[in-house]
């Protein structure tokens, strides 16, 4: 099958084509954000937060492999034949990436990549405590133990906008900024298509778009906390259908790729 | 290596009659260490969720703590080299996520091995969340800070 294909928004797909496609991009966020984490392994601000950042991006990548892992299965049951969750992460280019915009963004300054684990974050929480009544069991089970990770990955980054937002002048200055400049790419994690719709039609996915409200809730709440102001922009990048999820990426995606894929890329099939 | 009373016990279990004991198996297993906490074993710590026979080849549920473990790999070939030992050259090693582990699966007895090692012993501490609404089979229900024993 090739690693192209790009699921049409319009025509609905089978149930294992779609489950396919969800899955992966459940997989491509938690995969790509762990690799922008990474790039913070010794760049913290202190040792503890070096720790913390790394750790959060393996819990990531551990889920990542669940998911990419059973993505290659649907793969096979659709094609008979189905990619190892190494070629998925490995060998895809990023026009076959299926993660959201804001996950691939580069990490900024620490206000920036808190800004962003905090938008996700609480989608995540979100998506993986309602994918964890899935009608389909696998999909039940990853999510049900991301989820106890994820938990705590929000109440982290949360706590880091508070304190960021109630610190300094240019602590609260930089955080804002973040969390405006990131407010774009938010949208796309509440959007739905053909491969959603007959997802959640089967009682496998969730209902993105019933998530936005408890999401911007929790925003408020925490900004409100943090004396910040919620970006008033309705523009939103990616949420009419042609965005990550669709294999439409930003510029900096293929940059990112091209640091992961390279061991694979220069040496194929490399083993150690 | 398979012995040849395996090669028998297999194929008994394969052919419907009585399955072999997994007692044996249980006890080996708990010869197996933690390889990041070496003090406690993989079965104190309530990573094994099960053996059994599954048409005449031994199966073994194992569970990881944390998505992003990086043991799990080592652990799996771990199980089979300690039961190679006792001549159980093929077995199944199978990921088992539900229901999530917590601190909550480990042994009490650990519990005191942990502190001897110089790691707080996690304790069971009121939900916060209960994301599956499982419950760990006779343990108590809960979620807590697992990172302090596993990081």
């Amino acid at each position: 099958m090739s690693g192209g294909t790009r699921a049409s928004a319009g025509a609905a797909p089978g149930a294992d084509a779609a489950l396919f496609e969800y899955v992966l991009r459940l997989g491509d966020n938690d995969v790509i954000l762990a690799q922008r984490l990474a790039e913070w392994v010794g760049h913290g601000p202190v040792i503890e937060e070096d720790i913390a950042l790394t750790n959060v991006g393996l819990d990531l990548l551990g889920q990542g492999r669940m998911w990419l892992q059973y993505a290659g299965e649907v793969e096979a049951r659709l094609a008979g034949t189905g990619r190892s969750e190494d070629e998925l992460a490995f060998l895809r280019d990023g026009g076959a990436y299926r993660n959201v915009q804001l996950v691939e963004l580069p990490n900024g300054d620490f206000a920036a990549t808190m800004a962003r684990q905090f938008y996700f974050d609480h989608a995540h929480l979100l998506l993986l405590r309602a994918l964890a009544r899935s009608a389909d069991p696998r999909v039940a089970e990853i999510a049900a133990k991301a989820a106890k990770e994820v938990d705590y990955h929000a109440q982290r980054s949360a706590d880091w906008v508070i304190r960021l937002g109630d610190g300094t002048a240019e602590s609260r200055a930089r955080m804002q900024r973040a969390l405006d400049r990131l407010w774009p790419y938010t949208g796309e994690l509440f959007a739905t298509d053909a491969v959603d719709r007959v997802l959640v039609a089967a009682g496998v996915a969730a209902d993105a778009e019933a998530l936005r409200a408890p999401w911007l809730a929790t925003v408020e709440r925490v900004l409100a906390e943090a004396t910040l102001s919620l970006p008033a922009g309705t523009w939103m990048h990616g949420a009419n259908g042609r965005g990550g999820r669709q294999g439409v990426h930003t510029e900096h995606l293929g940059h990112l790729l091209a640091e992961m894929q390279f061991l694979q890329r220069a040496y194929p099939g490399a083993r150690w | 290596m398979v012995t040849d009373e395996q090669r028998a016990l297999a194929a008994a279990a394969g052919a419907g009659a009585a399955v072999p004991p997994v007692d044996v198996v249980w006890d080996a297993l708990a010869g197996v260490p933690d390889p990041e906490i070496p003090a406690v074993s993989i079965v104190e710590l309530g990573m094994v969720r099960a053996v059994g026979w599954d048409g005449g080849r031994l199966r073994v549920e194992v569970t990881p703590t944390y998505s992003g473990c990086p043991a799990t790999d080592v652990i799996a070939g771990m199980i089979r080299e300690r039961l190679a030992a006792i001549g159980f050259a093929d077995v199944d090693v199978v990921m088992r996520l539900s229901p999530p582990w917590s601190t909550d699966w480990i042994a009490p007895e650990a519990k005191a091995k942990l502190a001897a090692y110089g790691i707080a012993p996690p304790q069971s501490r009121a939900v916060v969340v209960d994301v599956a609404g499982v419950s760990p089979k006779g343990r108590p229900r809960g979620r807590t800070p697992e990172r302090a024993a596993r990081r």
